[in-house]
């Protein structure tokens, strides 16, 4: 974009998906390397490992590591609001808010259990 | 998943992780069949390893995508309204359609857009273009350097509405199919927005990281992502990422263009194939 508070404004970005892909990419990594010591959970789902077998093991360590992954997308459009909002920039601000909106009606009906969605 | 099986998945991983960040695509097309074919892991398993494929390589290119100002953050959050109301949209109306059906018709457009493509193979940018008032009112003209033509390329903005229209039916539509996200992403921004080939493919992979994570619900609460078979291939798609996004910078346009209309191909058979 044109002026140079917004070429710091990408830069600002990349670091917030930077940071989520590398600290993610650590604890998978991490995770499943210790998950090779444990014996297997019969259910070993992100959500059955956090209900059923949260604690300092590989598996724990794992779900978390994908957690922050999946989170690492939606910390990147609460990041644009608020770059929007600073630079006063009040139609992207609103552009921003509404995805971030729409993209928790998404999740959280998902979560719910609406029918099939695919990637 | 045994530990050779699990590193074949990461090399496997690494190629998925390349294409998806030069193409901006997910990755789904190569991680769900050799998941389900080759490794011979359940459907749903696959497809949730495909969602942490996507994010993957939407995340991890975007780092340098962004560092190279080539990505266009201000059509791809307005893009994203259409992409994640499709999702939302996928959510409340479910599988009830029969799915054979928009496998073929999607499958045969996907056929004609790889010939269209085909025709424009040597088009290394977009010429004549001039912006509509809706680009001008939403400010989505940009530029960004180019390395392999040594210069900075200016480009307008055109058919916003019809790319918002376009991603918002193409995220219900891969949704309920479970791939094409990315492709219909990059076409729509070829076809109808006129954008330059890394312009599209980088915005691509900025957005459907955004349109995965709006599904990942539904994933998570229907246990699809098992974290030992998401695993390598969160890693392998991040190092694929890596490698891929330096190769973008420094090819032509015409080569990606080429490379394009291949896996669109590919992917347009396996849709018309899968309907059949």
């Amino acid at each position: 974009m044109e002026n140079g508070n917004n070429q710091r404004f990408e830069l600002i970005l990349s670091y917030v998906l930077l940071i989520g892909v590398a600290l993610s990419a650590f604890l998978i990594f991490l995770g499943i390397l210790l998950a090779h010591l444990q014996p297997l959970p019969v259910s070993h789902d992100i959500i059955s490992i956090l209900k059923f077998h949260f604690g300092f093991n590989g598996y724990t360590i794992l779900a978390i590591g994908f957690i922050l992954l999946l989170a690492t997308p939606i910390m990147r459009v609460i990041f644009s609001f608020f770059l929007f909002l600073l630079n006063r920039d009040w139609t992207y601000t609103l552009i921003s808010l509404l995805v971030f909106l729409i993209l928790i009606a998404s999740l959280v009906l998902g979560g719910l259990g609406g029918k099939a969605i695919g990637p | 998943m045994s530990a050779s099986l699990s590193i074949i998945t990461f090399f496997v991983s690494i190629i998925a992780g390349f294409i998806g960040s030069l193409l901006g695509l997910g990755g789904g097309i190569i991680i769900t069949p050799f998941l389900t074919l080759a490794a011979h892991i359940d459907i749903r398993h696959a497809i949730g390893a495909s969602l942490i494929s996507v994010i993957a390589t939407s995340s991890g290119s975007a780092v340098a995508y962004l560092r190279e100002r080539i990505t266009n953050i201000r059509i791809a959050m307005f893009l994203e309204i259409g992409t994640t109301l499709g999702a939302l949209t996928g959510a409340i109306i479910g599988t009830s359609i029969k799915t054979n059906f928009l496998f073929i018709l999607f499958g045969l457009v996907m056929l004609y857009a790889s010939a269209q493509m085909f025709k424009t193979r040597k088009q290394e940018l977009p010429e004549g273009v001039k912006a509509s008032p809706l680009a001008k009112a939403l400010k989505l003209s940009d530029s960004y350097y180019d390395d392999s033509l040594g210069r900075e390329v200016k480009y307008e903005v055109t058919g916003v509405g019809q790319g918002l229209f376009t991603l918002y039916i193409a995220g219900i539509v891969s949704g309920l199919l479970g791939l094409g996200a990315g492709v219909f992403k990059v076409l729509a921004m070829d076809t109808f927005m006129r954008l330059p080939m890394k312009v599209s493919t980088t915005t691509s992979n900025f957005m459907i990281g955004v349109t995965a994570a709006a599904s990942a619900g539904y994933y998570l609460a229907h246990r699809m992502i098992d974290p030992l078979i998401a695993a390598p291939v969160a890693l392998g798609v991040l190092v694929g990422a890596m490698i891929g996004t330096r190769i973008l910078i420094k090819v032509r346009s015409t080569t990606i263009r080429l490379l394009f209309t291949l896996v669109l191909f590919a992917i347009a058979a396996r849709m018309i194939l899968q309907g059949v």
